[in-house]
C-alpha cells in the first residue's frame, strides 16, 4: 500500500495518476504472490531470464514483453518493474509494480491501435532487462524506451515512480527480514497461503455442487473483421475429490474459445499453467462466501492456484495466440472471462452470481491544442455493475479499483473542449428484482477540430441479466446528436474526425438485472423514478409500473400496475437463464439465445 | 453552490446567493468559492456540501450554548458577540466563547457557525495540540502523539512543535479538503474485542464493547463474551484490578473466563493467548503510527511518542520495540491532554487561491497580487475577532508540482512581496520537500517543468498560553512513590514476575524507575516492560527509554533542543 501511495502521488500519466491503473504486489522467492488486494504481474519471466543467484542488492528490473512475460502483461503499455529483496545476501523475495503508461510507441497515439493486425503496430517491446544495476541506471535502455515514446518526459517520470516506489518496498521488506529472521517471515508467508487455500476449499469450493458446467460469451468485434461472435468458452468441472490434499478443485477447461482474432483482442494466457489467469479470475468466487460482508474480507494470492486446473485449447485461439498476433485490446478476452466464469458458476447454484458488467473502455480526444500542441485526453470511463440476489448494481463503476474521474477543471483547463454534462445514463441499468446499475452520460464539446477514439465493448451486445433479470443498454456514441452531422461512431474507432462546436455524447453500459422485474418492489421503481435512475415510459415497459405526475413527485397507480404486470406475466413464454438483450440476435443469425443459455 | 471554475472567478456564484437571498431568504447557502478556493469540482462540492449540511445544525448548538453561557454568567458571552479578542483592563468580564478548528486553530462562535466545515473533526485535534505544547516544553519537538480511548486510539505528527496538517480529510465517505490536523484513527481502544476470523486468524478491533456494557472484567457481560484489549491488561497483571484510584472494582475472573475461551479455540495458554491479543493490537497502532509518517517520508526512529487518553500508553513499551522509536513521553494527567490543548490555541484562519502556473512563466505580479488578496482576508477576518494590527500574523504556503503530476507538494513562502530571488527559492524548496517526501527529484533538468498549483495564506491572531507548573524535585529516590509488589506478565515465555508499582503523584523531578514497574494515578496506568527506563521530568512527564535501543537517537534530539 505504501509503495502504490508512492506511485500514485508522483506519477503523470492519467492512467496510473488518476485512473490507477497500475498495481504493486510482494512475491516470495517461489515466485508466488503473497498480497493479496492488488492483482500484479508475475516474477516468472525475471527469474526465467536472470537466475535469482546473479541478482544483486541495487538491481531493478524491467519489462513489458507481452509474449515473453508468462501471461503477466497483457499489452505493452503495461511497464511493469520488479526489485528482488536481499537478506544476508540472498534473494529472499521480490516487489513488483506495473502502471498503464500513456505511450509506449507504436502506430497510434497511446499505443492501443485498435486495427493492429501484428505486435509490432502496438510500441516498443521490451524482454525482461536489468533497468538498473546495482542501483546505477542503465541510461542507454532508458534513452532507447523514452526515443520511442511520445510522451518520453511522463514515460521517464512514470519509471522514477515505480522503481522508486519498488526500492522502498524492498528496504521495508528487508527491515522485516532483519527484525524477525528469514524462518519466521518465511513461516509467515506460507502461513497466508495456506490460510488463502483452506478458506477457498472450506468457504467457496463447497457452495458449487459436483458437476460439469458450460457457457459462454463473447467480443462482438476485434477492429479489424466485420462484428461476429468470438466465443469466450468454459467447461467448469468441480469435484470433491483430487485437489490438494485430497480435498475439492476445480478444473477451467477453455475448449470452444474462438480461433485468434486478426485484430489486438487476443490475451496470452496459457503460459506458465495459466498462474496469471487463476489468480485473475478467482476473484470472481469470491461471490460464493457466505455474506457479502466476508467476500470483502476475502484476499486472493497464490493460495488459490493449487485449487485450480486450467486446460487451454490448441495453440492459435484467443487465449492461445501465436506471436506475432495483436493483444492491446486483450481487455476484450479477459474482462470478458471474468463475466463467463460468473456465468457459468450461476448455472450451477441457481443463479446465486451477480448479473454481467462492463465497467472498463478508453475513449479519449486528441489534435492540437490552443497553443498547437500535440495533446491526447484519453480517460476511463466506468459503467453499471450487475444485479446480486440481494442488492442492485453500484452505477458507473471501473473495474480498476480506487481509481477516479479526471476532473471536468482539470481537462476544460488543459484541453480544448467543455464538458457540458457527466451524469447517470437514465434506463441504461439492466431492469430486474435487483436493477443494474446505470452507465455515464458524458457530452464533450469540442472546441477545436480533433479526433475522436474510442476502445469498447458490447456496444452491440449487452451486459446479460440473468435468472429472469434484462441485459442493460449497451455502449453508444453518438456524434453532434441532433445536428445536421449526428452520426453513431463505431466502437473500436482511431481517429473520428469531430469539429469545433460538435458534441460527443458517450453513454457507457449498463449492468445485467438480477431476477424477475416484475418482482421489483413498486416502492423501489419509485424511487427509481425520483432519483431519475429509470424513466416513465422504462418503468412502464421495463417493470409494469404505470406513473404519472413529476419525477420530483411520482404518483404510482397501484391497480393499473398489477393489471399491467399481470399481462407482462402471461404474454411472456418460457425464458432462458441469461438475457443478453437484443443486440445478440443481430449477430447470431436472428437467435434470441444460445444453446447454453438454457439450464 | 458549486459552480464550475468558481475557484478562478466566483461571480456567478455571488450572484446567485443575491437571488437565492431575494427568493429564497430562509435558505442556507454555503458557496464554494468561499469554502475551498480551490479546483478539482468533486472534491469541492462535497467539501461545501458538507459545510452546508451542518451548518444549521452548528448554529443551533452554538446559539444554545451562548444562551446557556448568558444565563450562567448574566454577562454577555465574548465571541459570540463579536466584542473583541484582546480587550482587557477594566471591562466587564466577557465569557470567552471560542471554538475548536481542524486546522488546529480556534475562531469566535460567532464567526464559526459562517463556515462550520472548518470544525469537522477537530476533537482530536486538540488532543495533538496537548500533546504538542507539553513534549515541546520537555525538549522534543518530533513526536508521535497517541490518544488511546476506550473503541480507538488516535495518531498524529507534531514537527517542530507544531502538529502537521493535511488537505486530503474526509468526513465519513466525503473528501473535506479543508485544512485539518492529520489525524490517524484506528480501531484499537481499551475496549476493542478480541475475536477469531473464519479462516482461523486471531484478530482484534474494530469493533468494541464501549463504556457500556465495556469489557468483561466491567462486570456486566461484555459485548458476548467476547475479551477486550482491557481484559488482556487486567489478566496479565499490567492494570490494577480496579479503575480510576480504586472507585471502581474489576472482575478478573470474568477477563480470565472470556479469554480462556478464546485460548481454547486457539490452542494456546491464556497468557498466550492474552499477550497475542495485546501484540495485535500494538500492531495495529503500530501501522496506523508508521502510515502518517512514513506518508511524509518521516524516519520513526527519530520521534519520540506521546502517549495519552485512558488506554494510550498501556502498549507504549511494546510500540518503542516495533517502530524502534527514540522513546514515549507520557504527560502528567493523560486524560486531560485533550482539554488542556483547547486552551493553547491561537484564533486562525485559512485561505487559498488556485493560480495554475508554470515556474518559468510566473507572472510576479499576479502572483503577489493574488497573495495580497488572501492576506487582505485574512486581515479582515483577524480584525472581525478584535485583534489588534500589530499582532497578525500570517504565514504563506504554496502548493508546487511537476507539470503532469496530480498531487502537490506544500512549501512555504516568505511572507513578502516576492521577487525572482524568492520565487525561486520556493521551487528549490519543492525541489527538496519533493526528494525528501519519494527519494528523487527533477532539479536541474529542464524538460520536468515545476508548476505552481495553489497558494495559502494563515492568519494568525496570537492568544496567551497557559504554563504548565514544576512538579519540584525530591531526593531523588522513586521508593517514596512505591506503593506494593504485583506479579505481571509481560512475556507469555517468562510468565509472571514480581514487579514494583509506583503511584505516580508522589514521584519527583529527577526520579528513575527501572523496568519491570507499573506506575499508577488516578485515570491511567503505564506498565514499564523489563529493560526500559523512566526518568521523570521537572513537569512530571514520564520519559521512557530503552537503553541500547531507540535512545541515541532520542537524546539526540533532546541534544539539538538543548
Amino acid at each position: 500500500m505504501e509503495v502504490e501511495t508512492a506511485i500514485a502521488r508522483t506519477s503523470r500519466s492519467p492512467m496510473i495518476r488518476d485512473a490507477h491503473d497500475f498495481r504493486a504486489g510482494i512475491h516470495d522467492r517461489q515466485l508466488r504472490k503473497l498480497t493479496g488486494r492488488s492483482y500484479s504481474a508475475l516474477v516468472h519471466p525475471v527469474a526465467r531470464d536472470f537466475p535469482l543467484e546473479t541478482m544483486k542488492p541495487g538491481d531493478v528490473f524491467f519489462h513489458n514483453d507481452v509474449y515473453e512475460s508468462e501471461g503477466g502483461i497483457g499489452h505493452l503499455p503495461d511497464l511493469c518493474v520488479t526489485v528482488p529483496v536481499f537478506h544476508e545476501g540472498e534473494v529472499v523475495c521480490f516487489v513488483q509494480a506495473f502502471g498503464h503508461h500513456d505511450d509506449i510507441g507504436g502506430a497510434t497515439p497511446g499505443s492501443m491501435p485498435s486495427a493492429a493486425t501484428s505486435v509490432y503496430e502496438e510500441g516498443l517491446m521490451v524482454p525482461p532487462i536489468k533497468l538498473w544495476d546495482q542501483g546505477v541506471p542503465n541510461e542507454a535502455a532508458l534513452r532507447i524506451m523514452t526515443r520511442n515514446s511520445r510522451m518520453p518526459e511522463s514515460l521517464a517520470a512514470d519509471l522514477d515512480a515505480e522503481c522508486s516506489a519498488c526500492l522502498m518496498g524492498a528496504a521495508r521488506l528487508t527491515e522485516l527480514f532483519e527484525r524477525y529472521g528469514r524462518q519466521t517471515v518465511e513461516g509467515a508467508f506460507q502461513a497466508i497461503l495456506d490460510k488463502t487455500t483452506e478458506t477457498y476449499r472450506r468457504e467457496i469450493l463447497s457452495k458449487i455442487p459436483d458437476g460439469e458446467y458450460v457457457w459462454e460469451d463473447y467480443a462482438e468485434h476485434d477492429g479489424v473483421d466485420e462484428p461476429k461472435l468470438h466465443t469466450q468458452r468454459i467447461t467448469l468441472t468441480k469435484t470433491s475429490t483430487g485437489g490438494p490434499g485430497d480435498g475439492p478443485k476445480i478444473t477451467i477447461d477453455f475448449t470452444g474459445t474462438a480461433p485468434q482474432a486478426k485484430g489486438p483482442i487476443n490475451h496470452c494466457g496459457d503460459y506458465a499453467d495459466g498462474n496469471f489467469l487463476k489468480k485473475w479470475l478467482a476473484p470472481i468466487l469470491r461471490n460464493l462466501a457466505d455474506t457479502p460482508e466476508r467476500m470483502g474480507e476475502l484476499d486472493v494470492n497464490e493460495g488459490v492456484v493449487p485449487l485450480i486446473e486450467m486446460k487451454f485449447p490448441e495453440k492459435g485461439t484467443l487465449l492461445t495466440p501465436i506471436f506475432p498476433a495483436p493483444t492491446n485490446a486483450r481487455t476484450f478476452v479477459i474482462l470478458r472471462l471474468l463475466g463467463v466464469l460468473a456465468g457459468v458458476i450461476a448455472k450451477a447454484v441457481d443463479g446465486k452470481m451477480p448479473a454481467d458488467q462492463e465497467t472498463i473502455r478508453y475513449t479519449g480526444v486528441y489534435g492540437k491544442d490552443r497553443d498547437g500542441k500535440d495533446y491526447l485526453m484519453r480517460e476511463v470511463l466506468g459503467g453499471g455493475a450487475g444485479g446480486r440476489y440481494y442488492a442492485d448494481g453500484e452505477d458507473t463503476i471501473h473495474v480498476v479499483p480506487d481509481s477516479r474521474n479526471l476532473p471536468t477543471e482539470f481537462t476544460e483547463s488543459r484541453f480544448p473542449f467543455l464538458v457540458e454534462r457527466l451524469g447517470l445514463a437514465v434506463d441504461s441499468g439492466g431492469p430486474g428484482r435487483y436493477r443494474g446499475g446505470l452507465g455515464y452520460e458524458k457530452h464533450i464539446r469540442m472546441l477545436k477540430d480533433a479526433n475522436f477514439m474510442s476502445i469498447a465493448d458490447r456496444s452491440i451486445l449487452a451486459c446479460w441479466g440473468v435468472k429472469g433479470g434484462k441485459a442493460g443498454r449497451p455502449f453508444e456514441v453518438c456524434i453532434d446528436p441532433g445536428g445536421p452531422e449526428e452520426r453513431y461512431v463505431d466502437a473500436l474507432a482511431d481517429a473520428e474526425p469531430v469539429k469545433a462546436g460538435q458534441v460527443i455524447r458517450i453513454r457507457t453500459t449498463g449492468g445485467g438485472g438480477w431476477g424477475d422485474p416484475l418482482e421489483r418492489p413498486v416502492e423501489e421503481v419509485e424511487r427509481d423514478l425520483r432519483w431519475g435512475k429509470v424513466s416513465f415510459e422504462g418503468a412502464r415497459r421495463d417493470y409494469g409500473v404505470v406513473a404519472s405526475g413529476t419525477k420530483e413527485d411520482p404518483v404510482i397507480d397501484a391497480a393499473a400496475t398489477e393489471q399491467l404486470r399481470a399481462q407482462l406475466r402471461d404474454g411472456r413464454g418460457e425464458e432462458p437463464f441469461f438475457d443478453r438483450g437484443p443486440g445478440y440476435a443481430q449477430l447470431a443469425g436472428g437467435a434470441t439465445a444460445a444453446d447454453v443459455d438454457w439450464l | 453552490m458549486n459552480f464550475l471554475h468558481a475557484y478562478a472567478n466566483p461571480a456567478h456564484e455571488t450572484r446567485m446567493r443575491e437571488i437565492l437571498a431575494e427568493e429564497h431568504p430562509q435558505a442556507v447557502v454555503s458557496l464554494s468559492s468561499e469554502v475551498l478556493r480551490e479546483y478539482r469540482e468533486y472534491e469541492r462540492s462535497m467539501t461545501t456540501l458538507v459545510d452546508a449540511a451542518v451548518k444549521p445544525k452548528v448554529s443551533a448548538y452554538v446559539a444554545n450554548i451562548s444562551e446557556r453561557l448568558r444565563s450562567y454568567t448574566g454577562t454577555d458571552v465574548k465571541g459570540a458577540e463579536g466584542s473583541g479578542g484582546s480587550t482587557g483592563g477594566d471591562a466587564p468580564r466577557a465569557m470567552p466563547f471560542y471554538i475548536m478548528k481542524s486546522n488546529g486553530g480556534v475562531l469566535s462562535a460567532e464567526e464559526v457557525v459562517h463556515q462550520p466545515i472548518t470544525t469537522v473533526l477537530s476533537g482530536p485535534a486538540a488532543g495533538a495540540l496537548g500533546a504538542a505544547m507539553v513534549s515541546g516544553l520537555a525538549g522534543f519537538d518530533k513526536v508521535l502523539t497517541c490518544d488511546g480511548g476506550g473503541t480507538s486510539t488516535d495518531v498524529s505528527v507534531v514537527l517542530g512543535g507544531e502538529p502537521t496538517l493535511t488537505t486530503e480529510g474526509s468526513v465519513g465517505a466525503y473528501p473535506s479538503k479543508i485544512p485539518m490536523i492529520d489525524v490517524v484513527t484506528v480501531g484499537a481502544g481499551g475496549g476493542s474485542i478480541a475475536w477469531i476470523s473464519p479462516d482461523g486468524s486471531l484478530k482484534v478491533g474494530p469493533h468494541s464493547a464501549g463504556a457500556d456494557p465495556g469489557p468483561l472484567c466491567y462486570g456486566r457481560g461484555g459485548a458476548d463474551g467476547a475479551p477486550t484489549i482491557t481484559d488482556a491488561h487486567l489478566l496479565l497483571g499490567r492494570i490494577p484490578p480496579h479503575l480510576l484510584g480504586g472507585e471502581i472494582p474489576l472482575d478478573v475472573d470474568a477477563a480470565r473466563t472470556g479469554l480462556q475461551e478464546i485460548a481454547g479455540r486457539l490452542g494456546l495458554d491464556v497468557e498466550h493467548a492474552a499477550t497475542g491479543i495485546l501484540e495485535i493490537s500494538a500492531w495495529n497502532q503500530a501501522n496506523a503510527l508508521r502510515q502518517i509518517s512514513v506518508k511524509r517520508g518521516l524516519d520513526v526512529r527519530d520521534f519520540m511518542l506521546a502517549t495519552f487518553g485512558g488506554s494510550g500508553s498501556l502498549l507504549a513499551c511494546r510500540l518503542v520495540d516495533i517502530l524502534d522509536l527514540a522513546g514515549v513521553i507520557v504527560p502528567l494527567n493523560p486524560g486531560n491532554v485533550s482539554a488542556f490543548g483547547l486552551l493553547t490555541v491561537d484564533v486562525k484562519n485559512d485561505y487559498v487561491q488556485t493560480m495554475v502556473a508554470k515556474h518559468v512563466h510566473l507572472d510576479l505580479g499576479q502572483l503577489n497580487r493574488a497573495f495580497d488578496d488572501l492576506t487582505a482576508r485574512a486581515t479582515h477576518a483577524l480584525d472581525l475577532e478584535g485583534f489588534d494590527r500589530a499582532d497578525h500574523q500570517f504565514q504563506r504556503t504554496a502548493d508546487l508540482r511537476y507539470v503532469g503530476q496530480a498531487f502537490e507538494v506544500r512549501v512555504p513562502v516568505p511572507v513578502e512581496e516576492l521577487g525572482e530571488a524568492a520565487a525561486d527559492q520556493v521551487a528549490e524548496a519543492f525541489h527538496d520537500a519533493h526528494k525528501a517526501l519519494y527519494g528523487y527529484d527533477f532539479r536541474g533538468d529542464d524538460r520536468q517543468e515545476v508548476e505552481w498549483v495553489n497558494l495559502r495564506v494563515t492568519g494568525v491572531g496570537p492568544i496567551t498560553r497557559p504554563s504548565i507548573p514544576q512538579i519540584g524535585t525530591g531526593e531523588g529516590d522513586a521508593e517514596r512513590a512505591r506503593t506494593s509488589t504485583r506479579p505481571v506478565c509481560f512475556d507469555a515465555a517468562d510468565g509472571y514476575v514480581d514487579t514494583p508499582v509506583y503511584w505516580r503523584p508522589d514521584l519527583r523531578d529527577g526520579d528513575q524507575v527501572q523496568g519491570p514497574a507499573v506506575i499508577e494515578e488516578f485515570g491511567s496506568t503505564v506498565p514499564v516492560h523489563p529493560g526500559f527506563q523512566v526518568r521523570v521530568d521537572a513537569w512530571g512527564n514520564l520519559v521512557i527509554t530503552k537503553p541500547g535501543g531507540g535512545v541515541v537517537a532520542g537524546a539526540q534530539q533532546q541534544e539539538e533542543q538543548a
